[in-house]
């Protein structure tokens, strides 16, 4: 793994149609972290990730990327430092699996044209951690749902970027693969790299993720270890739920008026 | 792409060009005054070839190329396979402009004013279309902008032949606007050319952006490309080479439509790859149909866009009957 480069913003703010998406968040994602942003649908989840990411031009505040103002870098820049993984969105073409994973490595080619011998073991390499390499010449509008999520996982990976900002990447997958890419994305932070991952699943955050950070209407409500975090006034008070807990599991119970 | 597919397409190139050039009212051994012209021997073959013939082949190629390419970086920049150059609206406001001063009589002033018309109406299609849809915008406010923008080329190219003075003027402007490379010269050839040449570099530049982009804007954006700037370069690029090949052969449709969806399958449906290829198949495809005109012209000259129509048209139907499962 490159050198690690952590992540923060200060004060992120952003208004839309007379909404505040985003209100004066202010957060760090460190070295070798791996964080959870949790919270209602609509609390500003996937907003943060945007912004953080550059790709939200009027959100003001500032956000630090490897200790430069993000806003100073170039588009080529910021995509070697941070990979991004929206929430699952189309793909245009009929595109060959392999070509999709491809694509993750054009951050690293500029104008060229072919793809080196490490692009290529890159490339390789991704797609036996999001166990896609069987699928390699399949066409992606063949594939099932998971299998699609995965294939996208392995373009997130072969990047190589050391700091991921993933939207839901285990929302459509089966037990078995969310188990796998929450292990893929523990390990890729043991190495030294960080990400930071939009989920709904609490036991899962709650397992592989040191801190979680929790949104409401837009504003980070709580920021900690998942134990101190995911408190039943917590969580009655963001989701309106109330939950039943066993070891470290925590499942959704009962809605409350 | 496969090597037989590529050499496959090269070849048939290369007999479409002979086919071409040996195509004409005089009869003439092509390989004879092509050795003349290499050896630089004076020989009245030797002339027609240089002067006539291939300007002719060099505009077909060229113009059917741009289509082809404009019409691949189209299709992949909005991520919508029924977008083609004109979509944007510069194929019909540069038709706009070379109908203009054919209306006012300005054209036969001076050789180079109809060319130069086009191109100006091209331009101008760039800014109504960024000033309508703005910088920031997303592929659909760019597709809204130029529909808008295309209608009202339409509606002033046929309110020029509305109020057009008289019946020769009219036709003049209607047998420009289907379309030809019958009479074009060195000159044409020397207009064009760098234009569509400028274009189809700032097009190629943008290949991987292309790429890029077919996993979504913001995705785009996040492996690195400036979206306003990219997005800019490749609608400048279509709007130089498709302006430029609208103002010297008229305006022929269904080319940038149609190639790229014939090509797409041999390149594993990749936009950077299906720049060359759509250019390369355009351009034979455009060499096939000018041969068409010529060969089937019995009196009256028969125009390129109806060629390319009645070819295009129905090729069209039989592709998307083909592929329809793909697409939903």
């Amino acid at each position: 793994m490159s050198k690690v480069a952590p992540l923060s913003c200060r004060d992120l703010c952003w208004q839309k149609a007379q909404r505040a998406l985003l209100s004066h968040v202010t957060m760090s994602l460190g070295d070798a972290e791996l964080v959870a942003v949790i919270g209602p649908n609509g609390a500003g989840k996937s907003s943060l990730l945007r912004s953080l990411m550059g790709l939200i031009p009027e959100a003001h505040g500032n956000v630090m990327l490897s200790g430069r103002l993000l806003q100073s870098m170039s588009m080529a820049e910021r995509a070697i430092e941070v990979a991004y993984l929206p929430q699952q969105q189309p793909v245009a073409w009929p595109l060959s699996v392999r070509h999709t994973v491809e694509l993750g490595r054009l951050p690293h080619m500029g104008f060229r044209r072919q793809l080196n011998t490490e692009d290529q073991s890159a490339v390789e390499e991704a797609m036996q951690m999001a166990d896609v390499a069987h699928l390699a010449d399949r066409r992606i509008d063949t594939l099932s749902g998971g299998e699609l999520s995965r294939v996208m996982i392995a373009r997130l990976f072969a990047g190589q970027a050391p700091i991921i900002l993933a939207d839901e990447p285990i929302a459509a997958l089966d037990p078995y693969h969310q188990l796998h890419i929450m292990e893929l994305l523990q390990r890729h932070c043991q190495r030294g790299g960080s990400a930071m991952v939009v989920m709904h699943d609490l036991t899962m955050a709650a397992r592989f993720c040191q801190r979680i950070v929790v949104m409401q209407k837009g504003e980070v409500v709580a920021d900690g270890r998942p134990h101190d975090v995911l408190t039943d006034d917590l969580l009655a008070s963001v989701y309106g739920v109330s939950v039943k807990r066993h070891h470290d599991l925590v499942v959704p119970d009962k809605r409350l008026g | 792409m496969r090597k037989q597919w590529v050499i496959a397409g090269l070849v048939g190139i290369v007999l479409l060009m002979m086919w071409h050039l040996s195509i004409g009212s005089s009869r003439l051994d092509v390989w004879l005054a092509l050795q003349d012209l290499w050896l630089g021997r004076d020989s009245v073959a030797a002339t027609i070839v240089r002067d006539i013939r291939l300007p002719r082949l060099v505009l077909a190629m060229a113009v059917g190329g741009v289509l082809g390419l404009s019409g691949a970086a189209m299709q992949s920049l909005l991520r919508n396979p029924l977008a083609d150059p004109g979509l944007v609206g510069v194929s019909n406001f540069a038709a706009l402009g070379a109908v203009v001063s054919l209306y006012f009589g300005w054209a036969a002033l001076a050789w180079w004013i109809l060319p130069v018309g086009g191109m100006l109406g091209a331009a101008l299609a760039v800014v109504a279309i960024f000033a309508l849809a703005g910088l920031q915008s997303n592929g659909l406010s760019l597709i809204l902008a130029g529909v808008a923008v295309n209608a009202l080329a339409g509606s002033l190219i046929a309110l020029a032949l509305n109020f057009s003075s008289n019946p020769y003027a009219m036709s003049e402007i209607v047998y420009w606007l289907l379309g030809s490379f019958a009479n074009r010269s060195v000159v044409d050839v020397a207009i064009a050319i760098p234009f569509m040449v400028l274009g189809a570099v700032a097009i190629f530049i943008s290949k991987n952006f292309l790429d890029a982009l077919s996993l979504g804007e913001e995705t785009a954006q996040s492996l690195g490309y400036h979206l306003v700037k990219y997005r800019s370069l490749i609608i400048v690029g279509v709007a130089l080479s498709v302006g430029a090949a609208v103002s010297v052969s008229g305006n022929i449709g269904f080319v940038g439509l149609v190639i790229p969806h014939l090509v797409r399958p041999l390149v594993q449906h990749r936009p950077s790859k299906l720049l060359l290829a759509s250019t390369v198949a355009g351009a034979g495809f455009m060499l096939l149909a000018d041969i068409l005109v010529q060969v089937f012209a019995s009196g009256q000259e028969l125009k390129l866009g109806v060629v390319t129509a009645l070819v295009g048209g129905p090729f069209f139907l039989g592709l998307i009957w083909r592929l329809r499962r793909s697409y939903v």
